[in-house]
């Protein structure tokens, strides 16, 4: 560790467990309030497209496990063959969508961390954005918000700046500035990654932020994007769809036009009539530039075991095309976000069966074998409810 | 970058193997019925006659490492190959030093070479190793017949520490350990999908004095609970056991709830220790 590092950790740690504890505490509602206004604000950036309005922000990444949530003293185990028994009631591609899983809900939540200034050590800053994978011309909101202590504070901004990463993570080319507009309680700036990138392969995006304040405060921090430039979107969600049943469960299938052949990965989720969870899909294999339709197969059981109210609609539809031996990996189409709402006319079509396949009944017989064998690693899980 | 990978592959042929007994997975055994009674199916693939219903394969023991390596033998912790009879331990050469592309490209190499046909896995990951496999488990739909996966100190959820360069300066500098923080691992793929496979995660909470600033809860210096319980999404979490609900599906806490005393290097061989490999 650096001895500046290393002077700033000790100075940080002077100030004891009352700062620790608000790195981690629950967001303030005043926090949320701020996050709020500027999501209703504007911002411009020198590469960006002007004044418009700034999309919904995430809220801040970390919330406290509540004592019920925690599973107190889970008592009984499983083995490995009694787990899979269990998660195989449904195929991997399929399976009930929660109201917890964010992740599935809110696909483009970044979860960037609360920073502590290294160079104030009461200043707590959160640089973000909007999303993770930015895909052809869409535009992503950058936001900056400092705290020294509970007050919001003000900063200057020194240097803003957005670059496509080279080696080791370093500038490609010269960087361009962005300009970031004071708002409500923080910062924000707006802009399309894309427009940085000359070539035809998808590229990281980083942007860097300096900023400056009372005090000694002076920090530096970065974010970075996976961007995929117009000329490297795989293939499009054409906006028409088509469902049917099909074995016992649901089969959505999305139009889409496929520009690049290869292996993708296809995810949507499914809701019912009262906006409640359903279950995820996803599609993963091989498409090619004669396929109009996608299916995304709903396991029947995953359907009938959340009991929803019909009509079902799907949503949060997105993919990636995997671009082996590039790095990114991943060649994102845009999202498609209006619903589609499902013909689906009575539960009692899908079926309530759990998942079978030859695959299952193999791994079945491979984790007997294992249990049965003296000399096997033993594991236990822990029962959670 | 695709000649790059290629190289990088072929390091493959000098992974190491101990002892070769075998487990298997080939046979045709008859389940017209997946009951749902655990004992008729236990008993059922088994055998009426007793006899393993597979012959021929062999079972690997993968192991994998965490940032800034490049195999298990080799990380800033001393690692060692697992010893249990009639399992073959693997040190994965998987470069993670560099991108989660290359790792996971490289990762899939691996599993494509041992996980397929007759034979059959374990994975056992180590730090950033849980992350490697578990996209590699999300963007492959490649049928692997891999047992279970055993995750020790994940960082499956990204460490907080990522990007700030402490997590480089303890565990080995490199590009990669600027890009392993939850901003780029939890929507950087779908950690639902695991393919089928059942991953376990062990996790530590001697953390390094100096992470408390920024590791959520429990720690072991550098992945929170959160991360090495496999929860999906970020939280101060003071014990691995949560609710089911918040858990990314597929994924199980093995043993304890309360974890291990022991920080984030600590625990780089509890896990092989506990299924009972270590001498």
């Amino acid at each position: 560790m650096s001895r500046a590092r290393t002077l700033a950790v000790v100075a940080s740690l002077s100030l004891g467990s009352v700062l620790v504890a608000s790195l981690f505490r629950e967001p303030s509602p005043k926090r949320l309030g701020a996050l709020a206004h500027l999501s209703k604000t504007s911002a411009t950036a020198s590469i960006g497209a002007g004044k418009e309005a700034i999309a919904a922000l995430p809220a801040p990444p970390l919330a406290t496990a509540s004592s019920a949530s925690e599973a107190a003293s889970p008592s009984a185990t499983n083995d490995p063959l009694s787990v899979y028994l269990a998660q195989s009631v449904y195929p991997p591609t399929s399976r009930p969508l929660r109201a917890e899983q964010d992740d599935l809900i809110h696909p483009d939540r970044r979860y960037d961390p609360l920073r502590q200034a290294a160079s104030e050590p009461r200043v707590t800053f959160l640089l973000t954005a909007d999303r993770l994978f930015v895909t052809g011309d869409e535009e992503t909101t950058v936001t900056l918000e400092v705290w020294r202590g509970e007050a919001p504070a003000a900063v200057q901004i020194t240097r803003a700046e957005a670059f496509v990463e080279g080696a080791q993570g370093e500038p490609d080319a010269p960087p361009s500035r962005l300009d970031f507009a004071e708002d409500g309680l923080g910062y924000a700036c707006r802009f399309s990654p894309a427009r940085l990138i000359h070539g035809d392969d998808a590229a990281f995006v980083s942007v860097r932020v300096s900023f400056t304040g009372d005090g000694s405060l002076s920090e530096t921090s970065r974010i970075r994007f996976q961007v995929t430039p117009p000329s490297a979107v795989p293939a499009r969600f054409s906006g028409q769809f088509r469902d049917r049943i099909e074995d016992g469960s649901l089969v959505v299938e999305a139009g889409i036009d496929v520009e690049k052949a290869g292996r993708y990965a296809i995810d949507a989720n499914l809701w019912g009539k009262d906006d409640r969870p359903v279950a995820w899909a996803r599609f993963k294999g091989a498409l090619t530039v004669q396929d109009a339709w996608v299916p995304l197969v709903f396991f029947g059981k995953a359907i009938r075991d959340a009991e929803p109210s019909l009509p079902l609609r799907l949503g949060e539809l997105r993919g990636a095309r995997l671009a082996e031996g590039k790095d990114p990996d991943l060649e994102a189409m845009a999202p498609y976000a209006p619903p589609y709402e499902v013909t689906l006319a009575s539960l009692t079509e899908l079926s309530e069966e759990p998942w079978e396949s030859p695959k299952k009944r193999a791994m079945i017989r491979m984790l007997s074998a294992a249990e049965a064998s003296p000399g096997a690693p033993r594991l236990s899980s822990i029962s959670l409810r | 970058m695709t000649t790059l990978l290629r190289a990088r592959a072929s390091r493959l042929a000098s992974v190491l193997l101990f002892g070769l007994v075998g487990l298997g997975c080939s046979a045709e055994a008859s389940f017209d019925d997946l009951a749902d009674e655990d004992a008729a199916v236990r008993g059922e693939a088994l055998g009426d006659d007793g006899v393993e219903p597979m012959q021929g394969g062999e079972t690997f023991l993968i192991q994998l490492e965490g940032l800034c390596s490049t195999h298990f033998l080799q990380g800033k912790t001393e690692g060692r190959l697992a010893h249990f009879d009639g399992v073959t331990p693997v040190d994965a050469y998987v470069d993670q030093r560099e991108s989660m592309a290359v790792a996971t490209s490289q990762l899939k190499a691996i599993l494509d070479a041992y996980c397929l046909g007759d034979n059959a896995c374990y994975v056992y990951t180590y730090s950033n190793g849980g992350a490697v496999i578990s996209r590699t488990l999300s963007l492959y739909d490649t049928d692997w017949n891999i047992l279970y996966v055993l995750n020790t100190a994940s960082n499956e959820g990204g460490s907080e520490l990522g990007g700030t360069g402490w997590l480089g300066e303890k565990l080995g500098s490199c590009t990669l350990s600027g890009h392993v923080g939850p901003a780029d691992h939890r929507p950087g793929w779908n950690h639902n999908d695991t393919g089928g496979t059942s991953i376990y995660q062990i996790g530590g909470y001697d953390g390094w004095w100096y992470s408390s600033i920024l590791l959520p809860k429990k720690h072991d210096g550098a992945v929170s609970f959160h991360s090495a319980a496999g929860l999906s999404k970020p939280m101060a979490a003071s014990s691995l056991c949560q609710s089911k609900s918040l858990y990314w599906d597929g994924h199980e806490v093995a043993w304890s709830c309360e974890g291990y005393p022991l920080d984030h290097m600590g625990m780089k061989m509890k896990g092989l220790c506990e299924l009972g490999g270590c001498e």
